[in-house]
């Protein structure tokens, strides 16, 4: 009973159901991801203005083609629905509110560890590899923390995952194209495919475990 | 109704109970319907892992209980069911849960 009465629960199931179930959404990512390890390689290749228009341009019609398939694929097996204005403002408010939370505990990690409080920074006692790449540091936990923060809001596990594997195949990538002159970005290559197959092995479960109905029964 | 009826009825607040919201299915049919906008039959069976049959027949009373609003559509030649909570299904809702809240919190631990 208690259970059923759970709105916050009804409220999210609903929204799991309808948006991350089919796994679609991982299959867009992981394409993406892997359109973008090729940027740099690519650069080589068009030029920097050129290439940037083609990558944008496969990854449209790859996000545009999965978003078609969804329209086509989904309401008949998983069903309509529609959230009211209340519940989209909630839950974005819940992505936000943990997103803020974590990255406070990021900021409070970084003031302690530069010099602002401390005589004698901890920052500087990090190996040279970590201060070189601050900056890709910061963007890669901020990474992390937007998909926590997804994953916690909607009860999504499979995103902390997917956080750690975006954050750190960028991280990986810019390590490796600095210090060995590696222009394709294996790291976040193997990340986009291991969240493409995650996506699609969820996809091929998702079409066992929900067939198609028909309002005629 | 008897003095005792009366009496009955201040001390169990349950004799009060919606009964259309009441039972397990159609309770949990609302809580679905009161957290969405809207929502077709194909997907409140997934919710509810109810068989088709059930859920029509759940979602008819509480139609006629004029707390679900019907609307039947035809998208693609195939026809297509969206129902929502009406304002009276909303109110008798909020109202179900503040009552049943009162029971469980006046339960001794």
């Amino acid at each position: 009973m208690s259970q059923s009465l759970n709105l916050k629960t009804a409220e999210r199931n609903s929204f799991k159901l309808a948006t991350y179930t089919d796994g679609l959404n991982d299959i867009s990512l992981g394409i993406v991801m892997i359109v973008l390890s090729l940027y740099s390689f690519t650069r080589n290749l068009l030029g920097p203005v050129l290439n940037a228009v083609a990558i944008l341009i496969v990854v449209l019609i790859a996000v545009g083609s999965l978003s078609f398939i969804k329209s086509r694929l989904v309401p008949p097996r998983v069903g309509i629905v529609k959230f009211g204005s209340q519940t989209k403002t909630r839950l974005i408010k819940a992505v936000s509110a943990t997103a803020i939370l974590v990255l406070a505990v990021l900021a409070t990690w970084y003031i302690s560890a530069s010099d602002i409080i401390f005589q004698e920074p901890t920052w500087e006692r990090l190996p040279r590899w970590v201060t070189d790449f601050d900056v890709d540091i910061f963007f890669t936990l901020l990474t992390i923390a937007l998909f926590s923060s997804i994953a916690y809001s909607f009860s999504v596990l499979r995103f902390h995952l997917y956080g750690l594997l975006f954050g750190f195949g960028m991280l990986l990538s810019t390590i490796l194209s600095v210090y060995r002159g590696i222009e394709f970005q294996y790291p976040m290559a193997f990340s986009g495919l291991v969240i493409l197959g995650i996506g699609i092995y969820i996809l091929f479960q998702f079409m066992k475990s929900y067939p198609r109905h028909s309002e005629e029964g | 109704m008897t003095a005792e009826g009366k009496s009955n009825q201040e001390l169990h607040p349950l004799a009060n109970i919606d009964r259309v919201i009441h039972a397990p299915a159609r309770l949990m049919v609302m809580t679905y319907l009161y957290v969405v906008e809207s929502a077709d039959f194909i997907f409140l069976m997934n919710l509810t892992d109810l068989t088709w049959g059930n859920i029509s027949s759940h979602l008819s009373k509480l139609e006629e209980a004029g707390y679900v609003e019907i609307e039947k559509t035809f998208v693609n030649k195939k026809s297509h069911t969206m129902v929502q909570l009406s304002e009276k299904g909303r109110q008798a809702f909020q109202n179900y849960k503040t009552q049943i809240q009162q029971v469980l919190d006046e339960l001794p631990d």
